[in-house]
């Protein structure tokens, strides 16, 4: 998936995986990136959820407001 | 299970919370957005590219889409997306305003022209062309008046004129930023038409709702404490519940219903915009969408439920007639401009979430970036929000906390 986030100039690291939770991070474009719920539940989610089908749940870790270069910004 | 198309825009700043009430509903999603999600081809079926422009050509999209993934439901999470909403459920024989209910919502000359020609009262106005000479038009024009790009929206473009030179002056301001944004350029019709309406005195307070079946359902009336005089018309707090009389609201809420009738509103949100003179009410406006911006938060209703998902119950066909606002008061500022620059930062956040009564705070706009105060910009700084036992504590809460941030901005 990186290569794909990587075209908007993002990234995501797996922090951990607890009690089947996956704990993800975005950086770079997608840190603050309006469209980062897009991205995380229509696209990673999607694609963890059918390769690893044990997975309960994914939570993003990310501290959006300290990103600094989102790719997209939300507006009015 | 079934499945919803959300539509949001690129830079929606409501994709999240959709999203989240369609998860608590057990739905599936396919978000619908004129911006190409990047994992699209990984994972198919769950984000469509669609554009809000062509409605036709969008419109054959969604419908070659759902011959793949049928569609219980398509909503619009705002106004540039109605359209392509209300033509695609049409199309798909989804409950949804239909296409031409929106298209009289969303043209502000001919939404008072339709209201006009149902009896209902409404300022005068007129529409010219920015081709047009302006000094010539304001010479037919009665002040004060409100000047209003028909092709932007919320309250970017709206200046106040109170006489003809000031009307030229706007006049030419709103050129700018409608050349800026390349509308006049591209195009002789509507998009460089201007709605030249009455100055309508009063308090002004919106309307949040669902029309289900033509029946409106009233979730909040919301009042606006600042005064909105001009010459702009910047937007900062909004409270519910409202403070006005039980009757003055019974008012609203009965004005509101019979513009929606008249313009055709029958199944999905509405936001409406009002001016209350005494015992004159007045429509700004009626949206055939949800309120705006992060403002929904505000809005929570018992059982446990969003605004979001009253709306997407709504489309789907499931009860939501039996939720209620909850108990207390609640009310966000959005957080204005100060003036024109370069963000350099926010200081005192910190202070600001010390005041009571106050839940959250968001700043939108990144350190660095470019800020434009109205009428040329289209953004705030962020969004405050706050909730306690009654609208007056709420009210203060929002004005102390807004009080203690320092905004520092540099020169552009």
């Amino acid at each position: 998936m990186n290569p794909g986030v990587a075209q908007h100039g993002g990234h995501v690291t797996l922090v951990e995986v607890r009690d089947n939770i996956v704990f993800l991070q975005m950086g770079g474009g997608c840190q603050r990136c309006g469209m980062a719920s897009v991205t995380l539940s229509q696209g990673i989610e999607r694609i963890l959820r059918e390769q690893v089908p044990e997975i309960a749940g994914i939570h993003d870790v990310t501290n959006h407001s300290a990103g600094d270069s989102p790719y997209i910004t939300a507006e009015k | 299970m079934p499945r919803v198309l959300l539509l949001f825009a690129r830079t929606s700043y409501r994709a999240e919370a959709f999203l989240l009430a369609a998860r608590r509903l057990g739905v599936y999603v396919t978000a619908g957005s004129n911006h190409r999600q990047v994992l699209a081809d990984l994972a198919p079926g769950s984000t469509l590219s669609v554009g809000v422009k062509d409605v036709d050509r969008s419109t054959a999209t969604v419908v070659r889409f759902a011959s793949d993934y049928p569609l219980a439901a398509i909503v619009a999470a705002e106004d540039d997306f109605t359209p392509l909403a209300a033509a695609a459920s049409e199309a798909l024989g989804l409950t949804h305003h239909t296409r031409e209910a929106v298209r009289y919502a969303r043209d502000k000359a001919l939404m008072r022209k339709r209201l006009s020609a149902a009896g209902v009262s409404s300022p005068w106005f007129h529409v010219a062309s920015l081709h047009d000479d302006p000094v010539g038009v304001a010479s037919k024009t009665v002040f004060p008046c409100v000047l209003k790009p028909l092709s932007l929206s919320a309250s970017r473009g709206v200046v106040r004129a109170d006489a003809p030179e000031e009307f030229v002056r706007a006049w030419h301001r709103i050129r700018g930023i409608l050349e800026d944004i390349d509308v006049v350029g591209r195009s002789e019709g509507v998009a460089a038409e201007i709605l030249i309406e009455a100055y309508l005195p009063g308090r002004e307070v919106a309307v949040e709702g669902i029309v289900a079946g033509g029946e409106l359902l009233t979730l909040a009336i919301l009042d606006k404490p600042d005064p909105m005089e001009g010459p702009f018309f910047e937007e900062t707090i909004l409270v519910t519940p409202s403070r006005l009389p039980d009757g003055v609201q019974d008012d609203i809420v009965s004005f509101v219903r019979r513009c929606a009738g008249h313009l055709g509103l029958s199944d999905g949100p509405i936001h409406a915009e009002l001016r209350v003179d005494a015992d004159q009410i007045s429509l700004l406006e009626i949206a055939p969408r949800s309120i705006g911006g992060r403002c929904s938060a505000i809005l929570r209703f018992d059982p446990e439920a969003s605004l979001e998902e009253l709306i997407l119950r709504h489309a789907l066909g499931m009860p939501f007639h039996d939720f209620v606002r909850e108990g207390g008061a609640a009310g966000v500022m959005m957080l204005p401009i100060p003036r024109g620059g370069v963000l350099r930062q926010v200081g005192g956040l910190e202070a600001a979430l010390e005041v009571p009564g106050i839940e959250g705070l968001e700043i939108t706009i990144t350190p660095g970036q470019t800020m434009v105060p109205l009428p040329e910009g289209n953004r705030y700084l962020g969004f405050l929000f706050a909730r306690a036992e009654k609208p007056d504590q709420v009210e203060n809460a929002l004005r102390v906390a807004h009080a203690r941030m320092e905004v520092e901005v540099e020169p552009a």
